[in-house]
């Protein structure tokens, strides 16, 4: 709740900043906002730093994020800085909303698995839940220039850091037999927290293709995040009735994210991103025992968006996000709406 | 010695001085790069000076362009004192000239030109943007401004700073 506050009073100091002083860089270079909290696309840090800021000034932004799907809603809040076009600092609060039916679901299913072995369960009211996630994001420009450098094919290279903390980790929603539990949890995750290590290398084709502006952006990611740490980090599954380790998987691995846009107009981008995902969570031994051992599989994500930006002060991000399996949601597709104010 | 002289984007100040060249290349022998992005991969049959209309056409927008800079007070400070008209034709000579028209631009390379007014990269970026305005203003299509952009990007590192 702290943060929260904390979050929110850095974005009304950021918006105010950005509706009275503009830096001094070029109309979009300093991307949108991804949701979590870095400079970039929707889905996929950019090496870019946020913000309009040059290498003598300091820039910034603050963004909200709302993307719905279904049974879920996933809500993105945050403000970054970037100091001299050099570093990036960020600070994000994200809010996944689990409608109810998905309560109630992965209630039913533990009743209908574990009635014959315990007995019939406590009646259940199954609510809306919420997963929030914090996440400190730092980015620092390696080398490379991704828009000037037009004689080069040289990208400009970034190392960021996204150190995420899950905190509803293991409480907050109470299901039968097992009382006061947290998703993450349940599904099978070992921590609630992780830290995200990545590479982006970003490239701006000034005039190319067809006389546009064309942006290129590759990501490599160290993580153990499951669904993007909103499910916790690496696989620990354990037997819920005795308390025995049944596996744990808690090593780095690699995943990758790519972007591509394009400038249409000199405000108006169109873009589309790609995101691989660990996946760790699938083939779960204790869902399966209800039937769903693949009830928390995560699927590649990728969206498709369209950035408006009438002026430095705001950036409006709309997109179609498909994210695949969720769990009781196989096929996830998302609306996605961003606001960003920036100086 | 052989050197390579760089071309403006921009603040030609004095650029009345004529310096020796020594040409460096088949494509232009005023740029301080080889070719960019756009031009190496460019199936175009035509010169980006073709393309954009010709030498009245650059000079139209770059007129433009001065009247832009003169009265964006962001920058306008860094042009008291110099020699309007011939900014004017120097900016002309060297887009005509980076674009592969019949020019060859005889100012003083952008490491001299700008030597001691310390520009800032935002001061840098504040003429593009007034350039940008200017292209768009006498319809140049925004794929082609993009490429004149293009043109100017690189040169950069030899304006700002010194």
């Amino acid at each position: 709740m702290r943060l929260k506050r904390l979050v929110i009073a850095l974005a009304l100091l950021v918006i105010s900043l950005s509706v009275q002083a503009q830096g001094g860089r070029l109309l979009a270079t300093g991307g949108v906002s991804q949701f979590e909290g870095a400079g970039g696309g929707g889905l996929v840090p950019w090496a870019l730093i946020a913000g309009y800021g040059t290498e003598d000034e300091i820039g910034g932004a603050a963004h909200y994020t709302y993307l719905h799907t279904d049974r879920y809603g996933l809500q993105s809040g945050g403000v970054k800085l970037g100091f001299f076009d050099r570093l990036e600092l960020s600070l994000t609060r994200q809010q996944l909303r689990v409608d109810s039916e998905v309560v109630a679901a992965t209630a039913g299913a533990l009743v209908s698995g574990l009635s014959p072995i315990l007995g019939p369960a406590d009646p259940l009211s199954a609510s809306n839940t919420r997963i929030r996630t914090d996440i400190l994001g730092v980015k620092l420009r390696l080398f490379g220039d991704a828009v000037y450098a037009q004689d080069s094919w040289l990208p400009q290279v970034a190392f960021g850091l996204q150190h995420k903390r899950n905190k509803d980790f293991d409480d907050g929603v109470t299901v039968p037999y097992l009382g006061n539990v947290g998703v993450p949890a349940l599904l099978g995750a070992a921590d609630a927290n992780g830290t995200d290590i990545y590479l982006s290398a970003t490239k701006v084709f000034l005039g190319v293709p067809f006389g546009r502006n064309l942006l290129l952006n590759a990501t490599a990611r160290a993580t153990k995040a499951n669904a993007f740490g909103l499910l916790g980090f690496g696989r620990r599954v354990v037997n819920p009735l005795d308390g025995t380790l049944l596996d744990e998987d808690t090593d780095y691995e690699i995943e990758y994210g790519f972007s591509a846009a394009m400038f249409l107009t000199p405000s108006l981008v169109l873009g589309g991103e790609y995101r691989t995902q660990s996946s760790r969570l699938e083939n779960q031994p204790v869902l399966g025992l209800l039937g769903a051992p693949d009830l928390a599989e995560e699927d590649n994500a990728y969206d498709i968006f369209l950035a408006w930006f009438p002026n430095k002060v705001f950036a409006i991000t709309a997109a179609y996000v498909d994210l695949g399996n969720l769990p009781f949601q196989p096929d996830s597709e998302a609306a996605y709406l961003s606001l960003q104010a920036s100086f | 010695m052989t050197r390579t002289l760089t071309v403006a984007l921009a603040l030609s100040l004095t650029a009345c001085g004529t310096v020796p060249t020594t040409p460096s290349g088949a494509d232009s022998d005023l740029r301080n790069y080889d070719q960019t992005i756009y031009e190496q991969t460019s199936l175009a049959d035509e010169a980006l000076f073709d393309r954009l209309g010709g030498y009245e056409v650059i000079e139209r927008f770059v007129n433009d362009g001065v009247d832009n800079v003169l009265a964006d007070e962001r920058i306008n400070h860094l042009f008291e004192g110099v020699d309007e008209e011939n900014l004017r034709f120097q900016l002309t000579e060297q887009i005509c000239d980076l674009s592969g028209g019949p020019c060859i631009y005889s100012g003083l390379s952008m490491e001299e030109s700008h030597f001691g007014l310390d520009i800032t990269e935002a001061e840098f970026n504040a003429l593009v943007e007034d350039f940008q305005l200017a292209m768009r203003d006498n319809d140049i299509p925004y794929g082609l401004e993009n490429q004149v952009i293009a043109l100017l990007a690189p040169m950069k590192p030899a304006i700002i700073r010194r």
